[in-house]
């Protein structure tokens, strides 16, 4: 109760002072919308699920309070499920996706579930992959890294947060193939979260660290570490402005760890426009880059029709690396 | 001495009017969290972010709430596990152990006293270690290789037959159950899917809410309604108070459970359960002269939930002073932070010294809170007893059913808990001890792991494994706990 | 029969071992990142498992205590499974009520007690869940 409370006040607030009235699309009204996020209260999901909703409500954009709703499960492979079993043409629910979930999806873990299974809306932000060594590393350039895996790729211990076949190492997949090497011949070691993979690096048990830009920041400031490349299309802003990207270096990884929604496959479009409007305005809102920081996410506006082909683009690239490497179930 | 005058800065920080209340208020919170068993304090943090932000709490007001939630978590588990038999947190699973025999005894409210500021201690004492060591201690534990971590969970494994009274046979089977259900779901080195039989809901493995109301609280009523509440269930009883004496002998178990607990709290890749496990076992091979661990020892209450706390607290050093979340909660602390734009990593004690020696005084005033709140309230938890089954089972359960319900949404894990439910009963019947079950769950992933980084960081090469001094010593241990026994039976 | 119930246990063990094996090494590896691959792990502890299960098939058993009432155990198990199953459709407040009503039965209150158990537990749960801890939680068709 308070807190809905205190979210109606704020948002009428926020609503009264910045922005005139509330989104309207083709007539439609959202009823009791909820975010329906495939992890613990908690988990990335949940975040993106919590921050979107608390800035679409406080922003003014949608008006009724949009509630959370946990599902965790194989990354998104339940709550997918649920969606086509039970609210193929619900318009009041998105549900939060991630890189992740398409890495998952492109393997056959979403069971029968398929990139053409949802209605793809739009991204709120983004993350993007790093490659990190510790401050004494012998690698200076990620070219120094390259050579180094050339020669002989088990002379390179590294490791992340990952599962093999996971994003996190999706990313050192990448670095293996820019190096023309089989990405079956690193020495990859898996850890329970990218903080235990940080720590590995500081101990010096492994010697690279694909991992994420916000999560390595405070050790990069503290000058703990050295980034050898950002796995960006451009060069971040902030303390990773004077971070050449993989591509500067000559090396084609780019690894955007994409956060966003999709609706039901059923919805109407009225619904789809609806919602795709609400995200379109809440990236051009003067409120949303701070609290799009404080969720850890950089600038990444891309919603509606770019977004579906980027989710289709990036399964579809997914599916022939899994392939390629033979990380993928049986059944696709 | 620069340690002293930044935790007086600290205090300035932590007993303002509101951030006292605050830290009170998470204490509160922290302790329901830590009875209500579906709910853990990392769910309650990320559920409590967004008041933060409504009240417009800064940034260090914001953490000592959290944090207090956090600790106060661990003060909470031990009310169920010891009156009931149902642990309300994984390292609560240990308590069990000498908490209920106790409270059948009638002792249920000298096990919370003894519990209660046996937390208070371990986790006192944490804090003030955490005060002047917190960097030096960080450093060391990142050097933790995956080599070491298997000596230390292969010694908390050797100990497993300590846990178990009885059948040793039996102990070690329900061991080995507990680690395969641990290697349910995705394997971390290949990608493949184990033991999930095609089901898309264990692909992320079993859920220890799950299995845990599962075997003990779904178990325990069950074999409460065969037996029409005989014999098993907890009295109030005479005499039920703590003496000072029996507190006095406790301490030394105290001191020893802090120094494990914390140790090994301060390691990113163990945890409560692994400190409260390892802390209990060797309490019982250290203390246990006349065979009464198991049966209700005041000890084996007071060292695992000293332990619980002090690895709590210890779980914290790594991540302020470097940054590095050793566990999920942690990682959620961590994003708060990110959230008030506050860069969390080794810069924070000099950029932020308001938010990082605030947060270390608050948890000074804390827990004396805690001990405060929870000392006076030992009799009236004690009074639970007193409420007639028909309103307690029904509530328990469902509680314990909702909570799940509520975070994950899933009935898939309300099935697999009465599954685990009846497993748990026709195990009690067959004299089968269930906490090896739980420790074998909770090592079991961390041993396989943790073997398999560290021959796949050394080619495969088994030497590796006794590489280094942490390693040998732990090693050296585990041969003694096992070799230990055999030669004073035959003296 | 009832003195075989260790045997029966180890049997049991044995057998889900000899699952688990069966399973770990019919897994599809396709390469393995590390020395040690996913199938020796569950080998070794299920072989350590179905060991201490032929331990227990050479034991004079322990004798299975007869259950004095099985109707309660079962009508408890049941509401629980069923209330797994009936929650989306019946709501929170219905099947929560309904699952209280039915062990507070079970552990012998009178039918006033019970109900009372449930017309008290199942709303304050719910109100500590949605509004409060903002979680919510499946309406029934009386939207609640």
């Amino acid at each position: 109760m308070l807190r809905r409370h205190l979210l109606a006040t704020a948002a009428a607030g926020a609503g009264a002072a910045l922005l005139p009235g509330f989104a309207h699309a083709q007539g439609f009204a959202l009823q009791n919308p909820e975010c329906i996020a495939p992890a613990a209260p908690g988990g990335g999901f949940d975040l993106t699920c919590r921050t979107a909703a608390r800035a679409l409500n406080e922003l003014g954009i949608i008006g009724p309070a949009i509630r959370t709703q946990n599902m965790p499960g194989g990354i998104g492979a339940v709550a997918i499920n649920h969606i086509n079993a039970q609210r193929r043409s619900d318009p009041n629910v998105i549900v939060a996706v991630s890189t992740g979930s398409w890495v998952n999806m492109a393997q056959g873990r979403f069971g029968r579930w398929g990139e053409n299974d949802v209605r793809w809306l739009g991204a709120i932000g983004a993350d993007f992959g790093v490659i990190a060594v510790r401050r004494d590393s012998r690698f200076q350039t990620l070219a120094d890294l390259i050579a180094a895996i050339r020669q002989d790729p088990a002379s390179v211990p590294m490791g992340a947060g990952g599962a093999v076949g996971s994003q996190d190492w999706t990313k050192a997949a990448l670095i293996a193939r820019g190096a023309g090497v089989d990405p079956r011949r690193l020495r990859y070691v898996p850890f329970e979260g990218g903080g235990q993979a940080m720590a590995a690096l500081l101990g010096g048990h492994i010697q690279v660290f694909p991992g994420d830009a916000t999560e390595v920041r405070g050790q990069l400031e503290a000058n703990e570490i050295r980034l050898l490349a950002v796995l960006a299309p451009n060069r971040l802003p902030g303390p990773f402005a004077s971070i050449p990207t993989a591509r500067e270096q000559g090396v084609d990884a780019d690894w955007t760890i994409v956060r966003g929604f999709y609706i039901p496959p059923g919805a109407p479009d009225a619904a789809y426009n609806h919602w795709v409007d609400a995200l379109r305005r809440l990236h051009a809102h003067p409120g949303w880059p701070a609290i799009r920081d404080g969720a850890g996410l950089f600038e990444f506006n891309m919603v509606g029709r770019e977004f579906e082909e980027l989710a289709k683009r990036r399964t579809a690239e997914y599916r022939a690396l899994a392939r390629e490497v033979g990380v993928i179930q049986q059944q696709n | 001495m620069d340690a002293i005058a930044a935790l007086m800065g600290g205090f300035a920080v932590a007993l303002t009017p509101t951030n006292l209340a605050l830290a009170f208020l998470g204490c509160l919170i922290g302790t329901a969290i830590g009875v209500l068993p579906g709910i853990g304090p990392m769910n309650a943090i990320a559920l409590l972010l967004p008041f933060c932000f409504a009240l417009k709490l800064p940034a260090e007001s914001a953490l000592i709430l959290l944090a207090a939630v956090y600790y106060g978590s661990g003060y909470g588990g031990r009310i169920t596990a010891i009156l009931l038999n149902m642990p309300g947190e994984p390292a609560a699973a240990i308590t069990t152990l000498d908490g209920h025999p106790l409270a059948k005894q009638g002792r249920g409210a000298a096990a919370l006293a003894v519990s209660g500021i046996g937390s208070f201690v371990g986790a006192t004492l944490s804090v003030v270690l955490m005060t002047f060591l917190s960097v030096p201690l960080a450093r060391i534990a990142v050097g933790f290789s995956p080599a070491d971590y298997v000596a230390l969970i292969v010694f908390a494994l050797s100990l497993l037959g300590a846990v178990a009274p009885g059948n040793a046979a039996k102990a070690w089977a329900a061991g080995c159950f507990g680690i395969l259900l641990a290697l349910v779901g995705i394997d971390s080195g290949t990608g493949v899917e184990r033991l999930t039989f095609g089901s898309i809901e264990l692909l992320g493995g079993v859920d220890f809410t799950v299995l845990a109301i599962g075997l003990f609280a779904i178990g325990e009523v069950l074999l409460l309604l065969e037996r029409q509440m005989r014999a098993s269930a907890a009295s109030l009883g005479h005499g039920a108070h703590l003496s000072f004496r029996e507190l006095v002998a406790c301490i030394p178990a105290m001191f020893r459970a802090t120094g494990i607990g914390f140790v090994v709290g301060v390691l990113p890749g163990a945890g409560a359960s692994v400190a409260a496990a390892l802390s209990y076992t060797t309490e019982k091979r250290i203390a246990d002269k006349q065979g009464t661990f198991g049966k209700g020892d005041l000890r084996g209450v007071a060292s695992p939930e000293t332990a619980d706390n002090a690895a709590q607290i210890g779980n914290l050093v790594p991540m302020l002073s470097l940054g590095i979340p050793g566990s999920g909660t942690t990682a959620v602390l961590l994003g708060a932070l990110l959230m008030y734009s506050i860069t969390p990593g080794p810069l924070l004690f000099t950029q932020r010294p308001e938010v990082a020696w605030g947060l270390i005084a608050s948890m000074y005033v804390g827990n004396v809170m805690l001990l405060v709140l929870n000392l006076p309230l030992v009799g009236i938890f004690a009074r639970l007893l007193t409420v007639p089954p028909w309103v307690l089972y029904p509530g328990v359960i469902a509680l314990s059913f909702a909570g799940v319900y509520a975070v994950s949404n899933s009935p898939f894990d309300l099935l697999l808990a009465t599954g685990f439910g009846v497993l748990g009963y026709v195990l009690r019947k067959l004299d089968v001890p269930l906490v090896p079950i739980i420790l074998g769950f909770v090592l079991g992933r961390l041993l396989e792991d943790n073997l398999r980084r560290a021959l796949s960081l050394s080619d495969g090469d088994v030497m590796a494994l006794f590489a280094s001094v942490p390693s040998l010593l732990l090693w050296t241990c585990t041969l003694a706990a096992l070799v230990f026994p055999f030669l004073r039976r035959r003296a | 029969m009832r003195d075989q119930a260790d045997r029966l246990l180890g049997l049991a063990l044995v057998a889900l071992a000899a699952l688990v094996v069966w399973h770990a090494l019919s897994l599809e590896v396709t390469f393995a990142a590390d020395p040690v691959g996913p199938k020796a792990f569950p080998i070794a502890v299920a072989l350590a498992m179905g060991g201490c299960g032929v331990l227990l098939l050479f034991r004079q058993g322990l004798i299975w205590e007869k259950a004095e009432r099985i109707l309660p155990g079962l009508a408890a198990v049941a509401a629980m499974a069923g209330y797994a199953l009936l929650l989306g459709p019946l709501g929170f407040i219905l099947a929560t009520a309904a699952l209280c009503l039915v062990i507070a039965l079970a552990f012998s209150a009178s039918p006033l007690q019970a109900a009372a158990t449930a017309v008290v537990t199942a709303p304050a749960l719910w109100a500590l869940l949605d509004p409060v801890l903002d979680l919510p939680l499946p309406k029934g068709p009386l939207g609640f």
